[in-house]
C-alpha cells in the first residue's frame, strides 16, 4: 500500500516535471522564432539599405544616355521585380538641348504648346502609342504633366501593356520625363513599401544623370552654334572641338 | 585583392552590372568572390578557379546559363560544383530547364539575399 503510494507520487511529480519541461520548451521555440524574425527582419533591413545603396552608385556610375537607360533596367529588373520598362523624355518642339545650347539662334515657340514626351528607350515591351505622347495624353503625359506618380491599385503580373508604375523624373522643378514600369514578374505579385523607396531614389538619381547628360550636350551646343567656335578650337590646337565632339556623341 | 584563408570561393556569372555589384554586396562579407559577364568566360573562369559554388544567371550573351550549366556538367573539373541559377521568370517550364541543365537549385530575380545566402549554405554543406 505504501509502496504503491510511493509510486503514485513519482509518476505525479514526473508528469509535473513534464509539464513544466513543454511549457519551458514552448517558452524557448517561441523565443527561437522572435530572434529568427528579429535576424529576418534585420537580414531585410540591411538588404534593403544595400539596394538603396546600390541604386545610387550604379547611377552615379552610368555614362552617355544609353547607360544612364541601361542602369534604369537593370536596377528595375534586379531590385523591383519587373522586366517591362520603359523610359520617357520631355523633349521641346525643337529639341531642349540643342535650343538651350544655341540661345537666341533658334527662333520659334517653346514651353507647354511644343512640348511632348519621346519614347528614349523601352525594354521587354513595346509601349503604345509607340514613338512620343503629348504632355497630359495617358497615363504617361499625365504624370509627366502633374509630377504625380502613378501606381495601379491591381496586384499580380498585370495584362500586357498595362501600366504597374509610372514614376516622373524630376529635377530641380523641372519634370524631365518619367520611368514606366509595365507587368511585373510572375513571381513578384505587386511593389512592396519597400520597392516604393527605391523607386523614389532611382527616378531623383536617374533625374540627375539624365540633367547632366543634357547639359554636356548643350554646353557642346553652345560652343558648335558660336561663329568661330571651331576655327578658335583649331588655333589652340584642336583640343577644344575633339572635346566637344566626344561629349557630344555620349 | 588577395583570398582570405579559409573562405570558400564563389563564380558569380552575370552580364548585368547591377547584378554583379548586388551580389558582391551579399555574398563579400562571407566568401570570396570572382566574377564573369557571360556565359563562355564563366565556363572558362570556373574550369582555371575551381570555385566551391557557382551562380549562374539565365539570359547571357555568347552561352545562356543553361548552355553553361550544361557545359560546367560536362567538364571533369567543374562537374561536382554546385550551380545555382537566377532565373528571371520563375515559371515552372524554366526552373524544369534549369534541372535538366543539371543546377543544384535555383532562385528567381528579384533575389532576396536571405533566401539565396541559406540556399548557398545548403549547397555548400555549411
Amino acid at each position: 500500500m505504501r509502496r504503491s503510494l510511493l509510486l503514485r507520487r513519482k509518476v505525479e511529480d514526473s508528469l509535473e516535471e513534464r509539464a513544466l519541461l513543454e511549457a519551458r520548451i514552448a517558452e524557448l521555440e517561441g523565443e527561437a522564432r522572435r530572434i529568427y524574425a528579429n535576424y529576418a527582419e534585420a537580414a531585410a533591413q540591411s538588404a534593403h539599405f544595400a539596394h538603396l545603396f546600390l541604386t545610387v552608385q550604379r547611377l552615379r556610375a552610368a555614362r552617355g544616355r544609353e547607360g544612364i537607360y541601361e542602369a534604369i533596367r537593370e536596377l528595375v529588373e534586379n531590385l523591383v521585380g519587373s522586366s517591362e520598362v520603359a523610359i520617357y523624355e520631355r523633349r521641346e518642339a525643337h529639341g531642349d538641348e540643342h535650343r538651350e545650347g544655341c540661345g537666341e539662334l533658334l527662333a520659334g515657340p517653346r514651353g507647354e504648346a511644343g512640348a511632348a514626351l519621346q519614347l528614349g528607350a523601352s525594354f521587354g515591351v513595346e509601349p503604345e502609342p509607340p514613338g512620343s505622347i503629348s504632355l497630359g495624353a495617358g497615363i504617361v503625359g499625365q504624370v509627366v504633366a502633374t509630377g504625380q506618380a502613378y501606381f495601379a491599385e491591381h496586384t499580380g503580373e498585370g495584362a500586357e501593356g498595362e501600366v504597374t508604375a509610372c514614376i516622373p523624373l524630376a529635377f530641380e522643378h523641372r519634370i524631365l520625363g518619367a520611368v514606366v514600369i509595365y507587368r511585373m514578374l510572375p513571381q513578384k505579385p505587386a511593389l512592396s513599401r519597400l520597392d516604393h523607396e527605391i523607386l523614389s531614389v532611382l527616378v531623383s538619381h536617374a533625374a540627375v544623370a539624365l540633367a547632366e547628360q543634357r547639359r554636356d550636350i548643350r554646353t557642346a551646343a553652345r560652343v558648335s552654334c558660336e561663329p568661330g567656335a571651331l576655327w578658335r578650337g583649331g588655333s589652340l590646337g584642336g583640343v577644344g572641338s575633339m572635346g566637344i565632339e566626344e561629349e557630344a556623341g555620349t | 585583392m588577395a583570398a582570405a584563408v579559409g573562405r570558400k570561393k564563389i563564380l558569380v556569372v552575370d552580364d548585368s552590372e547591377t547584378a554583379l555589384m548586388l551580389q558582391r554586396l551579399t555574398l563579400e562579407r562571407g566568401y570570396d568572390v570572382i566574377t564573369a559577364k557571360d556565359g563562355r568566360a564563366g565556363v572558362d573562369l570556373a574550369i582555371a578557379e575551381r570555385p566551391d559554388l557557382i551562380l549562374l544567371d539565365v539570359v547571357m550573351p555568347k552561352m545562356n546559363g543553361f548552355e553553361a550549366c550544361r557545359a560546367l556538367r560536362a567538364e571533369a573539373a567543374t562537374r561536382g560544383i554546385p550551380v545555382i541559377m537566377v532565373t528571371s521568370r520563375g515559371e515552372m517550364e524554366q526552373m524544369e530547364q534549369a534541372f535538366l541543365s543539371g543546377c543544384t537549385d535555383y532562385v528567381s530575380k528579384p533575389v532576396r539575399s536571405v533566401e539565396l545566402l541559406e540556399k548557398i549554405k545548403q549547397c555548400l554543406g555549411e
